[in-house]
């Protein structure tokens, strides 16, 4: 177990390498002039260029990549030079609503998609399988802003249940600050379980044309409990392949949703960060989505371990 | 009373085409504590038949007929009554122990499980009766093997698992369906001596299912000879392998490979192949591979007629078989 830890570790401490080389050279050739773009087309050329010293831009760029991520590893994040605020706080203040928005949706989404998926996979080519999946298409076709604009529609303005848009902070409270996360949760979390549930769906069936399934039902269980007790933890692992998968959808649909949302998330950040030509702040969101994905990933290499004991050996 | 009583057996294969059956009126009876096995090759409809009495047949088949067991007729009973049946009084081992078994639970878990089930057993209880269980079927080091997994145990240590799991309650009929196919010769033969002795000591009933002439006789003591879907000769061992009366079960004993074949000798086979699965035709369903058939084969099923004592075959040409029958 801690030879297959150490493994993953290291691969997780390459991918993010090579995640920060990539994000590093796609930044460099981004167009633009970030100075010029800060101080505007009419600027002094002289305050363009002592701005370009000020934020190290002169330098080559391996000393550059060097001083970003070095400084990374210390702690050093630098100034956002459009927010004018340190980004390892602005960065902290952003993943405290993106992180519980992903959280939130990813729950939803499994929990849909886990009904839906076992419920159509147990009732196989019945009205109510056929129902769900064409749910399912309907869900995964439909772009997830749209259903947020419908949501919107429905439960802020028709309604008011929930905000239209905003966040109300988590000083206001944690009822407030969730009431402002549902919708676009909800928004995020259709598309995604309208996938699930059929690799659920899919993954369920497979798993009930296994011969240990007929040797479940051989020692007095019925059909249900025998999915329940033996079923289910083997379809889990396709299950979570692909969860695992979909928190990275997730994240990236967040920055499409917190700008309908109107919510000061990572993803917002990022919209905000790239037409900013904020570039120290572009460098660091994506590096820290990376950071997000990377981490996910790692956490379902464990629940593999974690769900079949056949991992340990064969890692 | 027979303890498991089968009468005009179908089971139909819903296919696209239409219906086919693959078991088309199988009657048999066993008593209890005796043992029986069902031979015949792939496709015959041999494991359809174990599954329809277990109540596992697989999606797109349908039984029909009578399965009296223990005088209830299992196929009109409800599915909750099936389950109380399953794993307590009816039990069955399969061919495949690598995939028969769950892979993400430990075997003591497993083993012990029918009783949580039937007996509502608590975790320690039921637990300390899988180990004895597990040790009396001699997996070696029964005490570590209770928690680990399927994938760290051989071939015939998973089907000793398997045994003990459909032992645990005490049933009184085994199904085995091929118990001992997926296993090396060596551990064949001692499974197969372990379920005998097994069988012996508790008075239970057999049922083995096996395309194997060698392993049934070996085993049980009365056999069933099947061809598409019928039993086409039934009896004592002794008698049906020793003196077969229908031209199948004759083919079959004569395509067993000899050691004192002499040299450059054919090996012989039943000529032809069985056909596929399709609507049922009239007449006698080995009529198209058999060298005595005649026009009177192909018009009406033969009815089982009495070959010897105990002994019976759905052949015409009983006579002329047993005539032609060389071993």
């Amino acid at each position: 177990m801690s030879a297959f830890l150490v493994r993953r570790l290291l691969t997780l401490a390459a991918t993010l390498l090579a995640a920060s080389l990539v994000i590093f050279v796609v930044v460099e050739v981004l167009p633009g002039d970030p100075a010029r773009t800060i101080l505007g087309p009419e600027a002094d050329p002289e305050a363009v260029a002592a701005l370009r010293v000020r934020l190290g831009l002169e330098r080559p760029p391996a000393a550059r990549y060097l001083a970003w991520v070095g400084g990374l590893l210390g702690g050093e994040f630098g100034v956002s030079y459009t927010y004018h605020v340190p980004i390892g706080g602005l960065l902290a203040e952003r993943l405290a609503i993106t992180l519980p928005l992903a959280a939130v949706a990813m729950a939803l989404t499994t929990a849909i998609a886990l009904s839906a998926g076992v419920y159509a996979a147990a009732r196989r080519g019945s009205a109510g399988d056929v129902a769900v999946m064409a749910l399912t298409q309907l869900g995964i076709a439909v772009p997830g802003f749209w259903f947020a604009i419908l949501l919107i529609l429905l439960f802020a303005v028709e309604l008011g249940w929930f905000p239209a848009g905003g966040f109300a902070g988590w000083d206001a409270g944690i009822g407030a600050a969730l009431r402002s996360l549902v919708l676009p949760a909800i928004a995020l979390a259709l598309v995604q379980a309208a996938i699930l549930a059929r690799v659920t769906r899919s993954a369920v069936i497979e798993v009930l044309d296994e011969d240990f399934m007929r040797t479940a039902r051989a020692k007095g269980l019925s059909r249900r409990a025998a999915l329940w007790r033996h079923g289910l933890r083997n379809a889990l692992v396709a299950v979570v392949t692909v969860m695992g998968l979909q928190f990275a959808n997730l994240t990236a649909g967040a920055v499409v949703l917190e700008n309908v949302f109107a919510l000061p998330g990572l993803g917002r950040l990022a919209f905000q960060a790239i037409s900013q030509r904020d570039l120290q702040l572009v460098r660091d969101v994506v590096l820290l989505f990376a950071v997000v994905v990377v981490a996910v990933n790692f956490l379902v290499d464990l629940l593999y371990a974690v769900i079949d004991p056949r991992v340990k050996l064969s890692a | 009373m027979a303890l498991l009583d089968v009468a005009d057996l179908w089971a139909v294969v819903e296919a696209p085409t239409g219906e086919a059956p693959a078991v088309r009126g199988v009657s048999f009876a066993l008593a209890h504590g005796r043992t029986l096995g069902i031979v015949g090759e792939s496709g015959c409809g041999k494991t359809l038949t174990a599954l329809a009495i277990m109540g596992l047949l697989p999606r797109g088949v349908h039984g029909r007929g009578r399965i009296g067991f223990a005088g209830v007729d299992l196929l009109t009973q409800p599915e909750d009554t099936l389950c109380r049946l399953r794993g307590q009084r009816l039990a069955m081992i399969f061919q495949e122990p690598m995939t028969a078994l769950n892979p993400l639970h430990p075997v003591g878990r497993q083993v012990a499980e029918p009783l949580r089930i039937h007996r509502g057993m608590g975790q320690a209880a039921a637990y300390a009766q899988a180990l004895r269980l597990l040790t009396e079927v001699g997996l070696d080091q029964s005490a570590r093997r209770m928690s680990q997994f399927p994938h760290e145990l051989s071939g015939g240590q998973r089907q000793r698992v398997m045994i003990a799991m459909a032992l645990i309650c005490g049933p009184d009929l085994l199904i085995a369906d091929e118990p001992t196919t997926a296993l090396d010769v060596t551990v064949q033969a001692h499974i197969l001596d372990l379920v005998r002795a097994l069988v012996d000591e508790r008075g239970m009933a057999l049922l083995l299912i096996s395309h194997d002439l060698g392993v049934v006789a070996e085993t049980v003591a009365e056999v069933a000879v099947m061809y598409r879907g019928r039993i086409v000769e039934r009896g004592p061992v002794t008698a049906v392998l020793g003196q077969p009366a229908h031209p199948y079960t004759q083919g079959l004993m004569q395509a067993l490979p000899r050691l004192d074949a002499r040299r450059g000798e054919r090996h012989r086979v039943v000529p032809g192949a069985v056909p596929p699965l399709g609507p049922p035709e009239p007449g006698c369903a080995f009529a198209a591979r058999c060298a005595l058939a005649e026009p009177a084969c192909r018009t009406s099923d033969p009815p089982m007629a009495p070959a010897g004592p105990d002994h019976t075959a759905a052949c015409i040409h009983i006579a002329a078989a047993r005539g032609a029958w060389r071993p």
